[in-house]
């Protein structure tokens, strides 16, 4: 009596839609995006100019509730953070745009001094950023 | 007899350089797969609202003409041209000026110690009304 040998299941389709998963996520992939504090809940601006794309060079303080200045992941005081605007305006000249994330229970005290020293420095294109639609 | 053992052994040989094991190729993908799946993030939806800052000016002035339109925010309240409103009437009388003349520039001064989500619901409804010429001044 022969053997009948069992089906072995082909896994070449299942191979072929990984490589599609990951085509598709390497070309979503976005490295560069700008990482930001989770603690600041940004106020919602549902009718605001919608940010398609983010300018290179941008400057993106982050002004926390206690008023502490925030860029990436660095707390700076008021003068290191002068320094870095000087920095920037001296590479990238005063067409530098500047997008204020600043948490809705922020005093304006403190934002104002984030405006003033961008001010001080010649940078005037000052935008203050809203959310329109949270992801999750 | 001799011959038997030739064929067999060139045999083995072209089986050996055909077999190339591809399981670590896929283990190493899943892996990637996973890495993948785990760091994907969709982004917010953000908006922009571009405010101008008159040069040295770092209080509100008190010699602008009264036909200008002065947003003030307060701790607690909206004031237009120093009557204090709701944001109703805001949205209403933002309106009635895009209406009239959509370039037309509005002073927002907000005080030291309000909130920025105040602020932002101002510049949230210029925005809606169309209203993108907007000065920001700061008050003690």
């Amino acid at each position: 009596m022969k053997q009948r040998t069992v089906e072995s299941v082909n896994l070449t389709p299942m191979i072929d839609i990984v490589f599609q998963m990951i085509i598709f996520f390497v070309f979503t992939l976005d490295l560069e995006r700008e990482k930001f504090d989770e603690d600041i809940t940004i106020p919602d601006a549902p009718n605001a100019q919608e940010i398609k794309e983010f300018e290179p060079a941008t400057v993106y303080p982050q002004v926390l509730k206690d008023g502490q200045i925030q860029v990436g992941t660095a707390i700076y005081d008021p003068a290191s953070f002068q320094n870095l605007i000087r920095g920037t305006v001296k590479r990238f000249g005063q067409k530098v745009p500047v997008m204020i994330y600043a948490d809705g229970q922020t005093k304006h005290k403190d934002i104002k001094r984030v405006m003033d020293i961008c001010s001080s420095e010649g940078l005037y294109k000052i935008n203050i950023v809203g959310l329109i639609e949270k992801s999750n | 007899m001799s011959k038997r053992k030739n064929t067999r052994r060139v045999r083995s040989t072209k089986r050996q350089i055909e077999d190339v094991p591809m399981t670590p190729m896929i283990d190493v993908v899943f892996q990637m797969l996973i890495y993948f799946v785990l760091t994907f993030e969709i982004p917010d939806k953000m908006s922009q609202m571009q405010v101008w800052r008159p040069a040295g000016e770092s209080a509100a002035s008190t010699s602008e003409p009264v036909e200008l339109m002065r947003i003030t925010v307060y701790e607690d309240y909206y004031a237009l041209n120093d009557t204090r409103v709701s944001v109703e009437t805001l949205e209403r009388t933002f309106n009635r000026l895009a209406d009239l003349n959509p370039s037309q520039n509005m002073i927002v001064v907000a005080t030291a110690e309000s909130r920025h989500e105040k602020l932002v619901v101002v510049l949230n409804l210029l925005s809606k009304a169309g209203l993108t010429s907007v000065s920001l001044l700061s008050s003690n």
